[in-house]
């Protein structure tokens, strides 16, 4: 993604220009425009007249639009070309000739073509974090994998912020039987053709930086000898080339979901450096042991992990970008502030990729976990809080009968967010 | 094919013109036999102690009249068994050498002699006489060559009463079985006097030998009379009282006439004389010789001047029971007087008296109507009994309904109670579970139990009885008709459901066999293939020329040790990589167990196989490494051993056997053993084995040390417990939900590649309920419908497969691609739900995190495998109590409820499902077991469905 102009002021007003280039751009744009959003860009509307006789016409204009956003479509996760487009949905805020104020409009966001974004409730920390992150150059891996089974492969493509499942390849294959197993020898030879065609159709192995096949058993050396031989047989000089970019990873299924096993593998994060899936995987990874080991160190779901910010007690805070696209502004912004209070004491917000395996299974744990630097249990927790909340309701009750209380809306902080979740 | 159809189609009159031919060795063969008889003597004087006439006569019999193989063999036999054996012992051929095998099924024959030792009944069928010799054999192992030995010999004497009957041929001639054989041996071992026995025995072989078949027209009762002239054997005293006895007390006694009551008190005082007392009983007891004609009718005037000569042979005393009329008030107990006691007042009276009584003690001939009916159920006594009568009575027809009863009777079908029974036939003769199987004897023609040709010629009457019961042919017929049922469809029984239940139970309670799978587990490189492959190779289900095969080829690559397991690892990789991968099914038989055996592999990425395995399976074996460092290895924490145990019990498998394999490398000692077996022991008990559930033995699977057998001198020392295939015959066999609704997860999907079995086919275990060929089922995920074309259980067709078998199915009407492994098969009205998610009580093992809710898992379910999530946690709970309302984390060792939801797969709009449902509704339907990350972290039961 190309930022074409850039004008945030201090205060969060302001807007930038961004020209999206492919689909990860577009899943970039989707988790930055949230419900509220001014969203300006070029589009073609059809634009009927009704002449003073009673005669209607009808032309196309090409203007611009400035709908405020209130819904907008995901690209698919699994989708056929790179023909990425998201679309808005919202009423005109800015009226021309052609479109009145209040009319609505559906624009469709599409690659190369720049768009201009201005936040209803600020530019924070975790959006601007995001548009930095879109527009880095060299920005992110690309890796292709190939999970497979014995009759089942799934091709990926993995880049920094999704994975995408480029084809799934399911074919029957009989398992052994007594008095022969030509039936099974077949099938097998069959299905790592399909596979071996799908890779060449489906994975530039010549720009990726790695291809990982990963599978339970022996499948994987199979499938590996079976595209070498292949490859040697038919001279595919290039796929012959990229050889040492492939590595073979054990993984404990064939299902898609092993990917972020066969991704923690250290052969794998050694090779990527870092690459954001791979931080992810292993965050993931850590809070799973935590939770083995200490379970008073390991917290997730909202309510919980709130009060563990709180208390300042996260170490690392593992976030799903899904928690991020609430439609309620004001939800968003806590899940914002508590990255940013995460961050201020030093501790390390991760933001899971939804559209990666780790995201998901973060989503499964309610998208949000913590791994606290000291433990705390719960119960204690939440019954201190219990005990926070009636003190403050007493005094609180004093106040209207009173006064009101000024220290009520210092210690308001805190609880106010508790209300919330 | 159903027994009720194959009576129906039976030629009756094919079966009965047959008759005669089949009784013995047919002329041609008697012919053979004169001739071949001399040569192989010739060629046998030199052997010391001479070889006996019957031993000669029974190897030519097994050799087909092959003089220089017979000869052969007898020397060979000879030299082995040495000067010492006594002659009845060679003539016996061990079970390996014997060139015609036949098995000879002793536990079964001892079974049917109990059952018939009750029913001593004057008309002397064929069922009857044997009855009669299987009485004396199994009370007192008294010589019953006394009773046949008059058979043969009856022959050669003149009968001077013709009778309207035919004699068909005569019983002497009639080749001796095994099994009477050996039963005849035994007695002999008995009796003190066995020697003189076994000499006339052997004496009395060559007449017989000699004897050729009445010519038809020839008075029934002159063989009777005539046979009865012959010298009878001597019995010992002590089995002649026990037999007396036994008769005595025996229900069919109190219908013997007074008359018989005498005789037995007789042959009592006879046999407690020990000296040989000739008596005028004796003719009419020859009569029984003749199984089809008209048999008490004894010519009773005769009898007595020829009843004297041999003072060495003297009648039985079941003949004497049921033949004597001479009153000898002796010690027998006092018997009720019966109507049975007319049928014999004509033995001994004049023959005019005698049909008259006849006809007095069963009413009115019978219509030939009856007979035949009688003939088709029968296998009773009565129907002989009554048939015989009518032979008697009215001639050629009765006598061949009489003739044809035993044969109508060999239906393979199982013995019916005759209901039928003639007015005044005594109705206690009944004799259910006498399976008389005359027909097989023709079908196996010499390999029959006659195939031992008059070694005992005093047996062979009795011979020739059993050899018609055709107990010991079940299983030559058994496999014959396997044979012929392979290749040919199996039509449909058309049967409803509950007749069909009823049916099954039936037949598996009368079979004895009960259809169990096994499944065997354990670490990587237990050495569970190796173990399963030298137990299939003991067996004889992997042939010499296979296991040759697999040694030469795993010697090539360089794994000589492998050379077993190949036989059950047939996959390229598997055994490339010496490790199985996938589960390898099989099936073999143990005396009352029929196995499908399911290897399972052992290494941790193959689990969904092994579960795959686990959940058709009724029993476990685990193997478990003995060798140093090896057991450790395998048990701690990442050990297949532990993981594997929980996998079965969870799986629904009770009982589990250990075999503690490779204790060769520890020179069997008895230290490492029970180091392993402590600490075995408490960890099962903690999975959920009961002790009583479990059993450990010692193995050595390479050299097959205590599979079959036990003959490692070293393991004798200290172990004398079950051999594997001792306990395996022993596991229990669960309860089958016959009742339930079908259900039948595809484990397998392939294409038939058979000429017979081509097409779709399918394989698995029926989880519940039952199916048969015809029948329409819905694979489900899907709305498609099959039909049931052939139903294949352990690799024969069969009509039917009920709850609890591993069958092959051949679907017709249905596309490949609507099946895949995971398919569930169902009724067409009771489909199995698809559910996406559920609740299930789940109990958590051993793992290195704990659960809570969110934890992206894999479901396994029967051959399934898919991912979800436990998407809540509901409650923990202890002991059926619930603790702990929506827990946070559930940590191992809880029970818990959850919910577990299906995910999505990426980006799919398909919601995902999988056929399921409750433990409540289908126990085996309703198990799920909980992965993540490699390992088994939970396993559940189905409580509800949500959607």
């Amino acid at each position: 993604m190309k930022l074409v102009n850039k004008h945030i002021e201090k205060d969060g007003s302001g807007y930038v220009t961004l020209r999206p280039e492919d689909d990860e751009d577009m899943w970039h744009v989707y988790n930055l425009i949230s419900e509220g959003d001014e969203v300006r860009a070029l589009a073609i509307r059809r634009v009927q007249t009704v002449s003073s006789t009673g005669s209607s016409d009808s032309f196309r204009v090409r203007t611009t639009f400035s709908p405020a956003a209130s819904s907008s479509t995901t690209p698919g996760g699994e989708k056929k070309e790179p023909t990425a487009s998201l679309q808005v949905t919202g009423k005109v805020v800015n009226e021309n000739d052609y479109v009145r104020l209040g009319a609505f409009h559906t624009l469709d966001l599409e690659a190369n073509r720049d768009f201009r974004l201005s936040k209803s409730s600020g530019w924070d920390s975790v959006a601007i974090e995001r548009i930095e992150e879109a527009t880095k150059e060299g920005r992110g891996a690309e890796v292709g994998a190939i999970v497979l089974g014995e009759g089942t492969a799934a091709i990926c493509l993995l880049s920094e912020h999704m994975t995408t499942v480029r084809q799934r390849i399911e074919t029957s294959v009989p398992r052994k039987r007594k008095g022969g197993t030509s039936g099974h020898d077949k099938a097998m030879d069959n299905f790592f053709q399909t596979v071996y065609q799908a890779v060449l159709r489906l994975l530039p192995f010549q720009t990726l930086k790695a291809i990982v096949i990963a599978s339970p058993g022996f499948t994987k050396d199979s499938l590996y000898d079976y595209i070498f031989q292949q490859a040697t047989l038919t001279s595919n000089k290039p796929l012959l080339a990229s050889r040492s970019k492939w590595i073979k990873v054990h993984s404990n299924t064939p299902h898609v979901h092993s990917l972020v096993e066969a991704m923690r593998a250290p052969e794998i994060s050694k090779m990527l450096q870092g690459g954001k899936f791979a931080r992810e995987g292993q965050g993931l990874d850590r809070f799973h042991k935590m939770l083995a080991s200490d379970e008073l160190r390991a917290w997730y779901g909202p309510e919980h992990v709130a009060l563990a910010v709180d208390r300042g007690a996260v170490g690392t805070l593992l976030i799903s970008d899904d928690l991020f696209r609430s439609s309620d502004p004001v939800t968003r912004n806590r899940y914002v502030e508590m990255v940013e209070a995460v961050r201020s004491r030093g501790g390390e917000a991760l933001i899971f990729s939804s559209m990666h395996e780790s995201g998901q299974q973060l989503n499964l744990l309610t998208g949000i976990a913590a791994i606290l630097t000291y433990p705390l249990d719960v119960e204690i927790v939440e019954m201190e809080e219990r005990e926070e909340k009636e003190r403050l309701e007493r005094e609180k009750a004093g106040a209207t009968a009173g006064e009101g209380g000024a220290d009520g809306g210092g210690e308001g902080e805190g609880e106010g967010e508790g209300g919330f979740l | 094919m159903s027994r009720h159809r194959y009576v129906r189609n039976i030629d009756l009159d094919a079966e009965m013109a047959d008759e005669s031919e089949e009784e013995g060795m047919s002329q041609e063969e008697r012919a053979q036999m004169i001739t071949a008889m001399p040569i192989a003597r010739a060629l046998l004087k030199d052997v010391r102690p001479p070889i006996s006439d019957d031993a000669i006569a029974d190897s030519l019999w097994h050799y087909w009249f092959d003089v220089d193989k017979a000869v052969t063999w007898l020397r060979k036999d000879w030299e082995k068994k040495g000067a010492s054996a006594s002659p009845p012992d060679n003539i016996l051929p061990t079970p390996a050498q014997s060139p015609r095998p036949r098995p000879a099924k002793r536990p079964r024959l001892h079974a049917v002699q109990t059952e018939r030792e009750s029913s001593p009944q004057p008309p002397l069928s064929a069922l009857q006489r044997l009855s009669i010799a299987r009485k004396e054999a199994g009370v007192g192992r008294s010589p019953s060559p006394a009773i046949a030995s008059s058979a043969p010999t009856g022959d050669s004497i003149s009968s001077p009463t013709p009778r309207t009957g035919v004699v068909p041929t005569s019983e002497g001639t009639k080749p001796m079985s095994k099994l009477a054989l050996l039963a005849q041996k035994r007695k002999e071992a008995a009796q003190t006097a066995s020697i003189s026995a076994a000499s006339s025995a052997s004496s009395s072989a060559p007449l017989s030998r000699v004897v050729t078949p009445a010519p038809p027209g020839a008075s029934p009762a002159a063989a009777g009379p005539s046979s009865a002239a012959l010298p009878a054997k001597p019995l010992s005293k002590l089995a002649q009282k026990m037999a007396a006895a036994r008769a005595a007390k025996a229900e069919a006694v109190t219908q013997a006439g007074a008359t018989e009551q005498d005789q037995s008190r007789e042959g009592v005082g006879a046999a407690s004389n020990a000296d040989s007392t000739p008596t005028d009983n004796v003719p009419p007891e020859a009569t029984d010789v003749d199984p089809t004609t008209s048999l008490f009718i004894g010519t009773p005037e005769q009898a007595p001047d020829r009843a004297v000569p041999d003072p060495a042979h003297r009648p039985s005393p079941f003949f004497s029971l049921l033949t004597s009329t001479s009153a000898s008030p002796k010690s027998s107990p006092p018997v009720e007087p019966d109507s049975g006691r007319i049928l014999h007042l004509p033995f001994v009276r004049d023959q005019a008296g005698l049909e008259r009584r006849v006809r007095e003690a069963f009413g009115a001939a019978d219509s030939p109507d009856d007979i035949v009916l009688r003939a088709r159920q029968g296998r009773a006594g009565t129907a002989t009994l009554s048939t015989t009568a009518t032979t008697a009575g009215a001639g050629a027809k009765g006598k061949t309904s009489g003739g044809s009863t035993p044969k109508s009777a060999s239906l393979p079908g199982k013995p019916r109670v005759q209901t039928v029974v003639a007015g005044t036939s005594k109705s206690t003769v009944s004799q259910p579970g006498t399976p008389a199987k005359k027909h097989s004897v023709k079908a196996s023609a010499s390999s029959s139990g006659g195939s031992t040709p008059k070694v005992a010629p005093s047996l062979t009457g009795a011979q020739a009885d059993l050899a018609g019961l055709h107990l010991d042919e079940e299983v030559d017929e058994a496999e014959r008709e396997k044979e012929r049922e392979r290749y040919r469809e199996k039509p449909g029984l058309n049967m409803r459901q509950e007749e069909l239940v009823a049916k099954v139970k039936k037949d598996e309670e009368e079979s004895g066999k009960k259809n169990i799978s096994l499944i065997v587990v354990g670490h990587v490189d237990a050495g569970k293939s190796t173990l399963m492959g030298r137990l299939l190779y003991d067996l004889g289900e992997l042939s010499e020329r296979e296991k040759t095969a697999n040694e030469r080829g795993s010697k090539k690559v360089g794994k000589g040790s492998f050379a077993f397991a190949w036989g059950l690892d047939a996959l390229g990789d598997e055994r490339d990589r010496g490790v199985t991968i996938d589960i390898a099914t099989t099936h073999f038989n143990t005396p009352h167990r029929n196995v499908t055996l399911l290897d399972a592999p052992g290494h941790r990425d193959f689990i969904p196989a092994m579960i795959s395995g686990a959940a058709q399976a009724d029993v476990a074996l685990m193997v478990v490494d003995g060798s140093p460092g090896e057991f450790e290895a395998g048990f701690e924490r990442g050990g297949q051993t532990r993981e594997h145990a929980w996998l079965v019990r969870s799986l629904g498998v009770r009982e589990i056997v250990v075999g503690i394999n490779k204790l060769d490398l520890v020179s069997w000692s008895q230290d490492r053993y029970d180091e392993i077996v402590d600490a075995l022991r408490p960890f099962l008990v903690s999975a959920g084995f009961t002790a009583s559930k479990t059993t450990f033995l010692p193995l050595g699977a390479m050299e097959g040390v205590n599979v079959l057998v036990n003959e490692e001198a070293l393991l004798k020392e200290w172990y004398n417990g079950p051999t594997l295939i001792d306990t395996l015959d022993q596991v229990e066999v669960p309860e089958r939900p016959f009742e339930s609704p079908l259900r039948i997860p595809v484990s397998n999907v392939f294409k038939g590649q058979t000429a017979v079995a081509s097409g779709v086919a399918v394989s698995g275990r029926l989880c519940s309920g039952v199916l048969q060929v015809g029948d329409r089922i819905r694979a489900v995920p899907g709305d498609e419908v099959a039909q049931v074309r052939t139903i294949e259980v352990d690799e024969d067709s069969a009509p039917y497969a009920v709850a609890g078998q591993n069958v092959t199915l051949y679907l017709s009407g249905i596309d490949p691609i609507h099946l895949a492994i995971g398919t569930v098969l169902c009724p067409t009205s009771l489909p199995v739900p698809l559910v996406t998610q559920f609740t299930a009580q789940i109990l958590v093992f051993d793992l290195q995190c704990p659960i809570i809710a969110g934890t992206p898992v894999e479901l396994f379910h029967h051959s399934m495998n898919l991912p979800a999530t436990i998407s809540k946690l509901l409650a923990i709970s202890e002991r059926g109590q619930v603790v702990k309302k929506n827990p946070r984390v559930l940590q191992k060792g809880a029970t818990a409820t959850v919910e577990i939801s299906l995910r999505p797969t990426q980006g799919s709009t398909r919601t995902p499902s999988i056929p399921l449902e409750t433990a409540a509704e289908n126990k085996e339907m309703g198990r799920v077991l909980i992965r993540r990350g490699g390992e088994t972290i939970a396993a559940g039961v189905v409580m509800e469905i949500i959607s």
